[in-house]
């Protein structure tokens, strides 16, 4: 599980350019500065070719935080 | 590979945009443009990624976007936010998420077609009359599904056969006028596939009209049309022979062995790139040759029955041992091109990289897979063609009589002795509506003979001939060897007894005539005739133009301190009866149309 965090982690540091980020899974759009829905559609494409999987419209609706990201990657690898 | 092939890739996108835009902003010179974006759907991160694209080509964008699905209402009324932005550029950035009539039930799909096309039409004629600026229609997409299944292309109310109908008349309309261009859509969703193309999810949440792994490529399309409105296209291709043209070592299989044409699966795929080639060389690209090989052996390939171009299809030929980028200089002063119009193909990863190393402007391709090649130069669109006009095609002719004309040089001992012997004749005229395709593309594409490098669209120009204080030259150079068509143009200002040279441009297929006397005895001679005293010239640094930049003070031009931009410099003349003198040339005839 520390693994797919890791991979998440790594999405992460791409997308904000910064390569000290670390997220958790409490970390959400408020903790991030230029977390906008720009950055958010681009993170999820990139978590989609990191695990090469399809997140369902319900599955991108509930992500509200890096932990429930992470939950749905569990149950879709 | 090509930077822009990798930028194609979104997550590299992702990674490297921001760097890469940082690198070209502090390197480069760029060239400013107003980009508006009128929306049927979010444009969102496809702003950054035809950012990056245009930044690439040397062109950064001051983008203008319109509110989500206001493309009609921002095209069609009074609109002072868009008036006061002035684009150079208009997208229109719409899809088939935004015609969806055809579908409500029990309406004819005919009446409906009818209909979105009388929208089409008013948003242009709009767009046009209010903001004379260009315009780049997307046109549209299949759907992803065909409700009644094949029937759908036949049918009266079938969606495919809708579409079609949809996109034939949105070209047709761009085919009979200027100014307006398409982005096709429905092409690049082919070329990609629909269902990798048509993402449902990104429309149902964010409203985009195409997935994300697909927006690059979208921008790359748009990107290729504006510079190659803005006259940055590639002019030139220069190409090895072995292993680039035909399969095979020419010096050692001989010729009837290379590979070539139908009869192995390699020669296949080299017959269709000499195809492509030959068709881009009707169109206007010069091909030319660098090989390493006897002169006689490498022909040989060309004058073998296998080979679809032959030697008349190429402008200059070096095939010798010399050192490649040298060759490729040689090559380039010949034509008198710039490095970065020209495209280099080899598929020698050494003589790639020499020549990348040596010759950093020139587009380097090297061909590892000539299955695979074609797709790549054609993603690359160096060649993309929004303006052909017949001075296009001649042009390859243009540049052969040139090569003619250098080696008859050759054999004078006084270069004003050559002059006189081509019995060159200057047709003079104006800007006016025969000619204005011609005319703004010279003032748009030329870089090296243009004093100020102002781009205009045709509307502009018409604008500006019809001032009552302008006067333009527009001039044709024939000689022994053949019509130059339109070569040099000219826009002056008169305000009572003083005159401005605004703009300034000459081909630099006709340098070291002295055409450039011609025309200004030519403007001389209209000041004397309006009674102005003084005529001010001005000059703005490219890094293109150096070649002109003492071209006023020679003359006895005064350097003026400039006050309304530092980037320019003035130049005045109070003599003008000591300037014609300076401008006399007895090796061109005056003929005024």
């Amino acid at each position: 599980m520390s693994d797919i965090l890791d991979r998440i982690n790594k999405v992460f540091r791409i997308i904000f350019e910064d390569d000290n980020l670390t997220v958790s899974d409490q970390t959400c759009a408020e903790d991030i500065e230029e977390w906008d829905s720009l950055k958010h559609i681009s993170i999820l494409a990139l978590l989609e070719q990191e695990f090469c999987i399809e997140f369902d419209i319900d599955e991108i609706i509930s992500m509200e935080n890096v932990g429930d990201m992470l939950k749905v990657i569990m149950r879709k690898i | 590979m090509n930077k822009i092939n990798n930028f194609l890739d979104y997550s590299y996108m992702m990674q490297q945009k921001n760097k890469e835009k940082e690198k070209i902003i502090q390197s480069q010179k760029l060239q400013e443009i107003r980009i508006a974006v009128l929306c049927g759907s979010t444009f969102g991160v496809i702003e950054d990624f035809l950012e990056i694209f245009l930044l690439s080509y040397g062109i950064r964008p001051i983008f203008y976007l319109g509110e989500y699905n206001r493309y009609f209402e921002e095209s069609c009324f009074e609109n002072d936010e868009l008036k006061k932005f002035s684009p150079e550029f208009i997208l229109l950035h719409i899809s088939n998420k935004n015609l969806c009539e055809q579908f409500r039930i029990n309406d004819d799909a005919e009446e409906s077609l009818h209909e979105e096309e009388e929208r089409l039409q008013q948003i242009w004629k709009s767009l046009k009359q209010r903001y004379h600026c260009i315009i780049i229609q997307n046109n549209f997409e299949y759907f992803p599904y065909r409700i009644i299944g094949n029937a759908a292309r036949t049918h009266k109310d079938g969606s495919i056969r809708y579409i079609d109908n949809l996109n034939a008349f949105v070209s047709s309309y761009v085919r009979e006028n200027t100014q307006i261009y398409i982005n096709d859509i429905h092409f690049l969703s082919s070329y990609i596939g629909l269902r990798n193309w048509h993402d449902e999810r990104m429309w149902n949440l964010y409203k985009y009209p195409m997935s994300m792994a697909t927006m690059p490529r979208y921008a790359l399309n748009i990107a290729n049309i504006i510079k190659s409105v803005l006259g940055r296209n590639k002019k030139t291709i220069i190409t090895d022979l072995d292993n680039t043209l035909w399969g095979g070592i020419i010096g050692e299989e001989g010729a009837e062995k290379i590979k070539l044409g139908n009869e192995t699966p390699q020669g296949e795929a080299f017959a269709l790139l000499q195809q492509y080639l030959k068709y881009l060389s009707k169109h206007g690209i010069m091909l030319n040759i660098c090989s390493k090989n006897e002169y006689g052996t490498g022909i040989s390939g060309l004058q073998s029955s296998k080979s679809i171009l032959n030697e008349e299809d190429f402008t200059v030929k070096k095939i010798n041992w010399h050192d490649k980028h040298e060759n490729i200089e040689e090559i380039l002063k010949e034509l008198n091109l710039v490095d970065n119009s020209a495209v280099f193909m080899d598929d020698s990863r050494v003589e790639c990289d020499s020549v990348k190393a040596l010759n950093p402007e020139i587009e380097v391709i090297q061909m590892s897979d000539v299955g695979k090649f074609l797709d790549q130069i054609d993603t690359l669109s160096f060649f993309e063609m929004t303006m052909e006009t017949n001075e296009d095609k001649k042009r390859n002719q243009y540049y052969k009589d040139n090569i003619i004309r250098e080696r008859e040089r050759k054999q004078f001992k006084d270069y004003g002795e050559y002059l006189k012997s081509l019995g060159m004749v200057c047709y003079v005229d104006e800007i006016k509506k025969d000619n204005l395709e011609r005319t703004v593309q010279l003032l748009n594409k030329t870089n090296q003979f243009n004093f100020l490098t102002n781009r205009y669209t045709e509307e502009q120009m018409i604008e500006m001939i019809q001032k009552e204080d302008v006067e333009t030259f527009a001039l044709d150079l024939r000689d022994k060897f053949g019509d130059n068509g339109i070569i040099s143009v000219s826009v002056v200002r008169i305000n009572g007894a003083e005159a401005y040279i605004n703009d300034w441009v000459m081909s630099c297929r006709v340098f070291e005539r002295g055409l450039e006397f011609v025309m200004l005895k030519l403007i001389v001679e209209l000041c004397m005739k309006k009674h102005v005293d003084i005529l001010h010239g001005y000059y703005k640094p490219t890094i293109k133009n150096k070649k002109i930049c003492h071209f006023f003070q020679e003359l006895g031009f005064e350097k003026q301190k400039t006050e309304f931009d530092t980037t320019i410099s003035e130049w005045i003349c109070n003599d003008l009866k000591l300037l014609l003198e300076k401008c006399e040339t007895d090796s061109i005839a005056i003929w005024y149309n």
